[in-house]
């Protein structure tokens, strides 16, 4: 009896607690957008409805919590879902993951002590394109692509 | 000391990776240079202030989709709400549209130089036809010949103020075309797209003549009941007229400084016009009628 039983159970319980997943599904931005940070540091993106605050991120950057003024920010998705964003004078990307209300760091890629001049991303899947005049990087989520060459 | 010097080493790699590369181009600023070339081409078209200006632009337009079409994968991805056929499209629309209204506007100017001669020729007449009947009226009092003339010359003259009015109603309707009535306010392109040298001078004038020699044929005539209901349809026409175009035509075409005074005597004449000078004419209709039965109102 117990044998026909646990099964069945145990087939009921693996139901429940699978969740429904759509894929596959591309998150990927064609163009990445340029945002300029207002009086309160926040940024908003009106195509995709995305508004945050960039406070923290100068901060991380510039140890100054004054530097996001008269700033703009380059941003970013790639088919993963993850946002990238960069400025003028940074010394990092910032991998960033939305999660409840936030974006949660998830990864900061080194790419040069002096920070880039005039960086843009272009969408190249499965990268990300960052260049900075005549130079130019592929990154994933991860790091630069192919990690040194 | 082994760690420091492998990052150390790592970084020096990094550096080599991120080497200059001649082919480095922001997409962005691709979509950015076409976004900001297709606002100007569009400017270009609205700015255009005779068609030689504007057949310019359609040599832009083409250069303009030949040089982004390598880009079309990107900018269709990018563009929104519109892909990059549609953004070539509504160029080349936007340019039919604006050649529509210079071929309008040259059939337009064309019938107003035409109404403007046949305008000048009636007034003439109206003049001549009001002083005769100045003449005739007290005459024709006493004789019965002279009676029959100064009757057949008031229904001339009604007639030909009638016809005149008709005219200058069109020469106004001719002069603003159907696209601008439905505009709220007039923007510098639009006031040169109407305006129209020749008939600066007289426009304004016109539509003050028709309404003065209105008041003096009601002056100089007693009218029938039937006049009264013609006349008042007649006021009610221009005044649908004048209300739906006149004050753009007195802003396109009347000095800077006149034009509130401008707009102010063309109210005041058409209120004229329409209360006092019919009303008067009216009763002194009336009067006549009693004065034929020899019963004296005063």
């Amino acid at each position: 009896m117990i044998k026909t039983i646990m099964p069945l159970i145990l087939l009921s319980a693996f139901a429940a607690c699978s969740v429904l997943t759509l894929q596959p599904a591309n998150f990927a931005w064609p163009i990445e957008s340029v945002l300029t940070v207002n009086d309160e540091g926040v940024v908003t993106e009106e195509r995709y409805s995305i508004e945050f605050n960039t406070m923290s991120l100068f901060y991380e950057e510039f140890q100054d919590s004054s530097a996001y003024d008269g700033n703009s920010i380059r941003m970013i998705r790639d088919n993963g879902g993850y946002y990238f964003i960069t400025a003028a004078k940074f010394k990092n990307v910032y991998v960033f993951r939305d999660k409840e209300g936030a974006l949660v760091l998830h990864k900061k890629i080194f790419i040069s002590e002096p920070g880039v001049e005039d960086p843009a991303f272009n969408q190249r899947a499965p990268y990300i394109e960052l260049i900075d005049k005549d130079k130019k990087l592929n990154l994933t989520n991860e790091g630069v692509e192919g990690g040194i060459k | 000391m082994k760690t420091q010097g492998l990052i150390a080493t790592l970084c020096f790699l990094l550096f080599i990776s991120f080497f200059p590369n001649s082919s480095a181009q922001s997409d962005y600023e691709i979509v950015q240079g076409f976004k900001d070339e297709h606002k100007e081409i569009e400017q270009q078209i609205k700015d255009a202030t005779s068609l030689e200006e504007l057949n310019v632009v359609i040599t832009r337009i083409k250069e303009f989709e030949g040089k982004y079409a390598e880009h079309k994968e990107l900018l269709n991805k990018s563009l929104y709400p519109d892909k990059f056929d549609k953004s070539i499209q509504k160029l080349n629309a936007a340019f039919v549209l604006r050649q529509n209204d210079f071929a309008m506007i040259d059939v337009l100017q064309t019938e107003v130089i035409e109404l403007k001669s046949q305008i000048d020729f009636l007034n003439e007449r109206n003049n001549e036809l009001i002083a005769q009947i100045e003449d005739l009226k007290w005459q024709s009092k006493k004789d019965k010949k002279k009676l029959a003339e100064y009757e057949n010359l008031i229904a001339d003259l009604r007639a030909s103020i009638k016809k005149r009015d008709r005219l200058v109603i069109s020469m106004v309707d001719s002069l603003m075309p159907p696209i601008m009535r439905e505009k709220a306010v007039l923007t510098t392109e639009d006031k040169k797209q109407i305006y129209s040298d020749a008939e600066r001078e007289h426009v304004i004038d016109n539509v003050k003549v028709t309404l003065r020699d209105n008041i003096k044929f009601l002056e100089v005539t007693s009218l029938e009941p039937a006049d009264i209901k013609e006349i008042k349809k007649q006021q009610d026409e221009f005044a649908s007229t004048w209300k739906a175009i006149g004050p753009k035509l007195v802003e396109v075409y009347a000095d800077k400084e006149k034009k509130t005074e401008e707009l102010l005597i063309i109210d005041s004449l058409f209120t004229y016009w329409q209360q006092n000078a019919l009303e008067e004419n009216v009763w002194k209709s009336i009067r006549e009628e009693f004065e034929k039965n020899d019963i004296l109102l005063w």
